[in-house]
């Protein structure tokens, strides 16, 4: 995790400019809260219930938050510290965890998918990449040290 | 002049008319694409989760897919790409983290003796082919026809972070569209997120942030958007159709890649660039721009 040096947290003086341009609805300037919470004990409502919430999921991470801030507060940052807390409590969606397992497995987050094209046939990807001269999907074959040295950054991860 | 091509996940298995599209415009101008098999996810879904394995997973690319007989990897997905130059940036400012993940490598058989270049579809058009080749590359002039560029957040911020454009007014993607021929302007929803992310955690309000930045857009009279990246190009064009029926709306704007753009206008036929995987209503601006 990327270090956040706390002088840079404490610049936030609550303008709310974070708020404006938050095209998800999200009040960042509470996530800067809860951030100096995990380190100080003060306001520990305001993290628990950040970190229980579903708020730190709906960020877009568009960083317009980031950019707007007039003190440059690492929004994204911290964002990212309270999503990390948040999986350590096995809060985090599902979803994330299974893209991570795949990748492990195969080298990639997703599988095969169905695409439409626009007169409405459908194709599953191996077949569309086959037809259009694309290479084939990579093979996870002789893949065991990647899965091992996965595995264990994972847990330390998860510590 | 050689250049690795890395797709990502997502292009590889759902958006694949970004990769036809850029091998075919690569192939016209006579550049040699290495398309690397050996790939694996960057990680930046589950970043924030997994912090330490998404930096490997990135690290990983950069050695895996670096060959010094190329100007450097083509990154087509603005996630990847995001993780690409935060990654090279951290590890150059950082040579403890670099050891250590250099002895990881090494463990798998992968060696990261140089850093390489990460370059984006924009900068490659821009600063690598040149404005002054496309110009010359371009068949006609479409003074009447005006394009939304939609560059897509991480293919710019932060800014904390080195980007090939001015973060919060970037320009290079106008300039290879005028180039190209055809007219640019500036919007107000120009720099706004398309809500991809949010996909996997809250579809809703992903499609909320979707249909604002395509209802946003389409207020101003544009003929077509373009973008480069899988991600955007899945929300505004892929799933156009049923973002606007969620907000009882209508599809009303053209999204077309940039690689398919710039390939109609060298001469390259619809299916060279896989125009029939676009499914917003292309219909009415393609008499306009394709050979027929
Ligand atoms: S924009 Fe920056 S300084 Fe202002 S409230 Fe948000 S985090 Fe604090
Ligand atoms: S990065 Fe997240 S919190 Fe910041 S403005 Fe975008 S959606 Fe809101």
């Amino acid at each position: 995790m990327l270090e956040i040096s706390l002088e840079t947290i404490r610049a936030c003086y609550t303008c709310f400019k974070c708020i404006g341009v938050c095209p998800a609805g999200l009040r960042p300037n509470l996530f800067v809260k809860a951030y100096l919470s995990s380190i100080f004990k003060e306001f520990r409502d305001v993290y628990e219930e950040i970190i229980g919430g579903s708020s730190i999921w709906s960020c877009a991470r568009c960083l317009k938050c980031v950019e707007i801030c007039p003190q440059k507060v690492p929004l994204n940052d911290i964002i990212e510290y309270l999503q990390h807390e948040a999986a350590k409590r096995g809060l985090a969606p599902k979803i994330y965890l299974n893209m991570a397992e795949n990748t492990m497995n195969t080298y990639l987050a997703f599988t095969s998918q169905t695409i439409v094209s626009k007169d409405g046939d459908f194709y599953t990807t191996e077949d569309i990449r086959e037809l259009l001269g694309l290479a084939p999907l990579p093979e996870p074959i002789g893949n065991e040290k990647f899965k091992e040295i996965l595995n264990m950054l994972r847990g330390l991860d998860s510590k | 002049m050689k250049v690795v091509i890395f797709t990502g996940c997502f292009t590889l298995v759902k958006q694949i008319a970004v990769e036809v599209s850029i091998l075919k415009v690569l192939q016209y101008l006579n550049i040699e694409p290495i398309v690397p098999r050996n790939i694996n996810c960057c990680g930046f879904a589950f970043r924030s989760i997994y912090p330490s394995t998404s930096l490997y997973l990135t690290a990983r690319l950069l050695a895996s897919l670096h060959n010094p007989e190329t100007i450097g990897i083509l990154t087509l997905c603005n996630g990847c790409y995001l993780m690409l130059r935060e990654t090279v940036y951290r590890l150059k400012e950082d040579r403890k983290l670099l050891e250590g993940i250099k002895s990881h490598l090494k463990e798998e058989g992968l060696e990261l003796k140089e850093i390489p270049r990460i370059i984006h579809p924009i900068e490659f058009f821009h600063d690598i082919i040149g404005i002054k080749m496309l110009e010359n590359a371009k068949r006609r002039q479409y003074s009447d026809i005006v394009v939304a560029t939609h560059y897509g957040c991480h293919a710019l911020r932060p800014s904390t972070t080195p980007s090939f454009d001015n973060p919060m007014n970037p320009s290079k993607m106008e300039r290879v569209i005028e180039a190209l021929g055809f007219r640019t302007r500036d919007y107000p929803e120009r720099l706004d997120c398309c809500g991809a992310v949010l996909l996997a955690t809250n579809p809703n309000l992903a499609m909320r942030l979707a249909y604002n930045k395509i209802s946003g857009t389409s207020r101003w009279g544009f003929s077509l958007l373009v973008t480069t990246c899988p991600y955007c190009f899945e929300m505004l064009d892929s799933r156009q159709e049923a973002i606007m029926q969620m907000f009882s709306d209508e599809p009303k704007l053209s999204v077309m890649l940039l690689s398919q753009l710039i390939g109609l206008q060298i001469g390259l036929s619809e299916s060279d660039v896989a125009l029939n995987l676009n499914l917003s209503p292309i219909d009415r601006i393609l008499p306009y721009i394709v050979k027929r």
